[in-house]
């Protein structure tokens, strides 16, 4: 009997695991990051150069920007990391899954003559599948270019995004002497003057449409808007009417450019045709109404307003003109930026004695902070896939641009010492 | 004061402990954590996902895993899908690198597993 009852009680106890499914829930992943393994290119024929050094440095720089990877260490790779692997079947993915490597970039690279040819893959190790991989044609000099590409595309590939990193920044700054234009790529190296107006600029913006920027130049005394193409330098005045013509915005489309103007008196919000002409006021305000910013779908704009005692963040709908507040804490908000995404907008807010950056939702929920260090932190913007956003730091008298994800992590300095560097300005993506 | 200490040692006995044994609310009257807390950890280790890689955090999928008594499985399939690929493909990593558990389980079992992001959304 005892036997008997001791069966039952044993099918009892294992019923659970045999019979009927046991069900887990697992509520976030062990970890928040792809373990990469990410392999110096290799030279295909020809003879090794500093090519690789190039194209493994961006590589890593834009990866370990983006928060995605963790990076395994070199010193761990076996063999396979000394073949270049342009197939799958040419891939020991058992050496790789041994690293507990969950995807592997290869790649190659073969100079003839002049001209570049480079091969990149991305692999996943645990399908054993190849993700993403590109052969790009440049000429010698192009690495810094062709590794910004194959980044984006890595960050397509595992996010069905591409990445910013083959894009630019313009900013404003003092290393000439006096306030200038310039442009970098978006990791801070190869900067270059763009103006040489021996006066003071501010304020660029990029046209989406074209390599063309716009921004404010007191080179004839007054702040005028003006255009410049980037590759001719062919510049011209877009906007000249005496008082203010600042902050000058294009449309997602490039279509309209919204503009601060002051025609003498007080300053408002207008809609220009890219031939500089009116096509609308958007603001009627005795307050000073400044610093528009379009929402991606073109239909309202974010500005700053001291129309009710302190500058806030408004935001005025382009058919109807009406306005709502858009920020009530804080008595100092300035510079919003609206994400390309459209449900975040990034802005300024004077804290304890220091600017910082803040988040709030087009519908005023979710506000929070997203800077803490030392230094004011103004001009925010976000790159073109609204991962990110680029800034300038205030601190111990020198001005530089920053970058940091959108969750505020991340942070780093762009641009070199050697100037004070303000207004920074994302392109989008760049051709 | 004996009669404090011994009320409060009574409603210490008394705690109704619904943890498994092993868990850190369990009755730990025994040694070792149970089968499927120790599955559910080899499965969240491997799984590993960026929340940079998603439009939202609010996704959900469900996938069946058959492991043999030696810890090894023997099947497994989505049950239902979330609709966003680069999740579904991170499930399907994480479930591919715990083929073995490394240890045996007291018998064979059907697992259901729910994968979502509810602490994230929590963070």
């Amino acid at each position: 009997m005892n036997k008997i009852l001791g069966f039952f009680l044993l099918v009892a106890l294992l019923y659970p695991l045999s019979a009927q499914a046991v069900r887990i829930e697992i509520s976030a992943p062990g970890e928040q990051t792809i373990p990469l393994a990410l392999t110096r290119f290799l030279p295909m024929g020809s003879t090794a150069t500093d090519s690789a050094t190039q194209i493994d440095a961006v590589l890593n720089a834009d990866l370990d920007l983006s928060g995605l990877f963790e990076l395994a260490d070199r010193a761990a790779f076996l063999s396979d990391a000394g073949k270049i692997g342009l197939h799958s079947t040419q891939v020991d993915f058992g050496q790789w899954r041994l690293l507990g490597v969950d995807a592997v970039v290869k790649g190659g690279y073969r100079i003839e003559g002049e001209k570049l040819i480079v091969e990149a893959r991305l692999y996943d190790v645990v399908s054993q599948r190849l993700l993403t991989g590109r052969r790009y044609v440049g000429r010698l000099g192009d690495e810094r270019r062709i590794a910004h590409s194959f980044a984006d595309q890595i960050m397509l590939a595992l996010t069905g995004k591409k990445g910013p990193f083959n894009s630019r920044l313009a900013y404003i700054s003092t290393r000439s002497g006096h306030k200038e234009l310039y442009l970098m790529e978006v990791d801070g190296q190869n900067p270059i003057r763009l103006t040489d107006h021996r006066s003071i600029v501010l304020d660029p913006d990029f046209s989406p449409l074209r390599k063309e920027i716009i921004y404010t130049s007191y080179k004839k005394s007054n702040p005028d808007l003006y255009r410049k193409e980037i590759y001719t330098g062919s510049e011209a005045r877009l906007s000249h009417r005496p008082g203010l013509n600042t902050g000058g915005r294009y449309r997602a489309d490039g279509g309209e450019l919204a503009v601060t103007l002051s025609k003498g008196n007080n300053s408002d919000i207008y809609l220009l045709g890219t031939d500089g002409t009116i096509h609308k006021r958007l603001t009627t305000h005795w307050g000073i109404d400044v610093a528009p910013s379009w929402s991606p779908a073109g239909d309202k704009i974010a500005f700053v307003s001291d129309r009710r005692g302190n500058p806030q963040i408004y935001i005025v709908d382009i058919d109807s003109l009406k306005v709502e507040r858009l920020t009530f804490e804080g008595k100092y908000n300035a510079t919003p930026d609206w994400s390309p995404t459209g449900d975040w907008i990034a802005f300024s807010r004077r804290t304890e004695g220091q600017f910082d950056i803040f988040l709030i939702r087009p519908d005023g929920s979710g506000e929070h902070r997203l800077t803490f260090a030392p230094g004011t932190k103004e001009h925010p913007r976000f790159s073109p896939d609204g991962r990110f956003l680029v800034y300038s730091l205030d601190l111990n008298g020198e001005k530089s641009i920053h970058v940091m994800r959108m969750d505020g992590t991340g942070d780093r300095r762009l641009s070199a010492p050697g100037g004070n560097d303000t207004h920074p300005a994302w392109s989008g993506y760049w051709q | 004061m004996k009669a404090a200490l011994a009320a409060q040692q009574a409603a210490l006995v008394k705690t109704d402990v619904q943890a498994p044994v092993g868990e850190p609310e369990g009755t730990g009257d025994e040694i070792g954590i149970s089968s499927i807390r120790y599955i559910e950890g080899v499965i969240t280790e491997n799984w590993r996902l960026s929340q940079y890689q998603l439009p939202n955090l609010d996704l959900q999928a469900e996938v069946k895993v058959i492991y043999s008594a030696e810890g090894k499985m023997r099947n497994w399939d989505f049950v239902e899908k979330s609709g966003n690929a680069l999740f579904d493909d991170s499930l399907r990593r994480a479930i591919l690198k715990s083929r073995e558990l490394g240890e045996s389980l007291p018998v064979a079992g059907e697992f259901e597993i729910i994968f979502n992001l509810k602490d994230l959304q929590n963070r």
